[in-house]
């Protein structure tokens, strides 16, 4: 089995079942160190506005080295987001970004991955496996 | 040679001085039947000066199925290289037609080409050639008179022009189409139809346009035009028959297809996600409630099936909704005269309750109006709205009506503010984080449009506003007491 950890993770979903759920299997995986969240895209991308202005006041483990982010919110969606990162400072350590659906649709998929940092596109609900499976692809070994 | 004086150089002017001196008529013309030459006779004739006639195709005094017959005349020449003998009227300046024998024939140009065609005419002096020339010009007239009742009887649009691109007969058709305005029609707007007939006759082929906004005075109109050059017997092309199709029906039909498909394709899309989400989220919790199960946690399991009861619970509600909105396409809904102040009443008394729940009023602003509208989907639109601002806003919510533009209006004074980008009544589009599934908006303008009005988000920012454009011509007037539950007088 591997020991492969992911050091920090942030969940971007604006349900709270779905956000919990994925919290409870990322935790319970006991492959994460810190996993944070926010309720929606506006939430996350004010955590990286004020990353440098404000680094003290980020949470512990931010930024994160892999987001998991639902693509239909309202206000900010998650590709609103995604063509925000590259301008937000901090962001540059967010390395991954796995998108979040409750469908597969071939033209999210498509979409999705025109994004350099976009690792996969996963279907809600995040199993036990999903949360394995991403430390094993992302994580490092003796985090 | 004895006694003989030949001008050293016989140059231009000393054959123009010879035409000059003939007593018949010479014309000079190029193959598009526009006059270069004439003589003195023929300028006399005509009475009018050389310079009056270049370039045009006949006299302006000229009748104008004589000078139809001219240019069929000529084109029988340039394309046959034949000389052609014909007995034709002529109208001199004063408006007497006198009869003349005309021989035309081709003047070679370069290569194979005819560049023009010249024609010397004498005038008849026997009885009998004078009146067998009337007859013929008889028939001629009789025909195109017959093909003037034939067009006049059409129903669809078409009108006939002769060789120069002149109106020679149009339809009822295009009379009920333009309103009669055949010039209007052929110049008005993105469509240039006289240019198009100049183009028809030049080339001689059939072309089409497709639909182009033109202004008659039937008002604005989407024009489809189809024009073929048509031909008389054997005598070569007449002149331009224009086929005209007002589109505007049809046009705004497919846009409104183009819409509903575009719009279906968004349904499906969203349904795709916004259904189908609650369901996936309720099957990872049951997979929780197994493993609590599985634990022997039987408290911890019972907990989170309350998330998965609360998860198909949304999932009953959001298909309620999107039945609704499906609703409003479906059902026509008779109209009614209403008090339309009753209306709002009887709308904002359904939501007192909740509003005392957030502790914000509820005011009607409206006066007492007697509107003629679908009364359910009068009630579902404000309804809709206010209920829109009661789950994301804070502050008063008010209903009034403006008699300038005329609207109804729903003001919510601490609205959560909309970006204006977003399309806010687009099916599953929330413009908050708080409570709804985006379909009520969604709805309620499926049902303004149903009715003939509009919804729109008349001020994003705080206070927010939505406004209903009322339907043309419902609005009937103010009424002193209004009727108790909505219904005017009838």
């Amino acid at each position: 089995m591997s020991d492969k950890t992911i050091h920090s993770v942030m969940i971007v979903d604006d349900d709270k079942d779905d956000r919990d759920l994925a919290r409870r299997r990322l935790e319970r995986s006991g492959r994460y160190r810190y996993v944070l969240d926010a309720a929606d895209g506006r939430e996350a991308l004010a955590l990286f506005e004020t990353y440098q202005v404000k680094r003290r006041a980020t949470p512990e483990g931010f930024p994160p080295l892999l987001m998991l982010l639902d693509i239909n919110m309202p206000v900010v969606s998650g590709f609103d987001l995604l063509e925000r990162l590259d301008d937000l400072a901090g962001a540059e350590q967010t390395r991954v970004v796995v998108m979040l659906s409750s469908s597969d649709a071939v033209e999210d998929r498509t979409r999705a991955a025109k994004y350099a940092r976009v690792a996969d596109y996963l279907v809600k609900p995040l199993s036990k496996a999903d949360a394995l499976s991403l430390a094993d692809r992302f994580g490092e070994v003796g985090q | 040679m004895v006694g003989v004086t030949v001008p050293e150089a016989m140059g231009p002017d000393f054959y123009r001085a010879v035409l000059e001196a003939l007593s018949e008529l010479v014309l000079v013309k190029d193959p598009e039947s526009r006059i270069l030459w004439a003589n003195g006779a023929l300028r006399r004739y005509y009475g009018v000066d050389q310079e009056r006639l270049l370039a045009h195709v006949d006299a302006p005094h000229s009748n104008a199925d004589d000078t139809l017959q001219h240019v069929r005349d000529d084109r029988f020449v340039l394309e046959t290289g034949q000389l052609l003998e014909v007995d034709e009227p002529v109208t001199r300046h004063d408006g007497e037609v006198r009869y003349f024998r005309t021989r035309k024939s081709a003047v070679p140009g370069e290569g194979a080409l005819r560049a023009y065609t010249v024609g010397i005419s004498r005038e008849l002096a026997g009885v009998s050639n004078r009146e067998a020339a009337a007859a013929a010009r008889g028939a001629r007239r009789a025909e195109l008179e017959a093909v003037r009742g034939l067009v006049d009887s059409l129903p669809v649009a078409v009108a006939l022009t002769d060789v120069r691109g002149h109106l020679v007969a149009w339809s009822r058709g295009w009379e009920d189409a333009f309103g009669g305005s055949y010039g209007a029609a052929l110049q008005a707007g993105e469509l240039d139809v006289a240019r198009l007939v100049e183009e028809v006759l030049a080339k001689e082929v059939p072309l089409s346009r497709p639909a182009a906004p033109v202004t008659t005075r039937a008002g604005a109109r989407m024009l489809e035009v189809e024009l073929r050059p048509w031909r008389l017997a054997e005598r070569g092309v007449a002149g331009a028959l224009v086929l005209a199709h007002d589109a505007t029906a049809r046009i705004a039909r497919e846009g409104r297809l183009r819409d509903a498909n575009a719009e279906l394709a968004q349904v499906a899309y969203r349904v795709s996600h916004d259904l189908v989400a609650p369901l996936r989220t309720a099957i990872g919790w049951v997979d929780v409630v197994r493993e609590e199960l599985d634990a022997g946690d039987v408290e911890e399991a019972a907990a989170q099936l309350t998330r998965v009861e609360a998860r198909l619970e949304t999932l009953v509600l959001r298909l309620e909704e999107l039945s609704e909105g499906a609703k409003a396409d479906l059902v026509e809904e008779a109209t009614r005269l209403l008090d339309l102040r009753a209306v709002v009443a009887e709308v904002l008394q359904g939501y007192a309750a909740d509003a005392a729940a957030k502790e914000v009023s509820l005011e009607n602003a409206v006066p007492a109006l007697r509107v003629r509208l679908p009364k359910r989907a009068l009630q579902a639109i404000v309804g809709r709205v206010v209920d829109n601002a009661l789950r994301h806003g804070e502050g008063a919510v008010t209903v009034r009506f403006d008699a300038d533009v005329p609207t109804l209006n729903v003001e919510n004074a601490a609205g959560p503010g909309i970006p204006p980008e977003l399309d806010i009544f687009g099916p599953f589009v929330r413009g908050t984080l708080g409570p709804g599934h985006g379909l009520g908006l969604y709805a309620a303008r499926k049902y303004a449009r149903s009715m003939g009005g509009e919804l729109t988000l008349s001020r994003s920012s705080s206070p927010t506003r939505f406004s209903l454009a009322m339907p043309k011509g419902c609005i009937e007037g103010a009424i002193s007491e209004p009727a108790s539950g909505g219904e005017g007088t009838p």
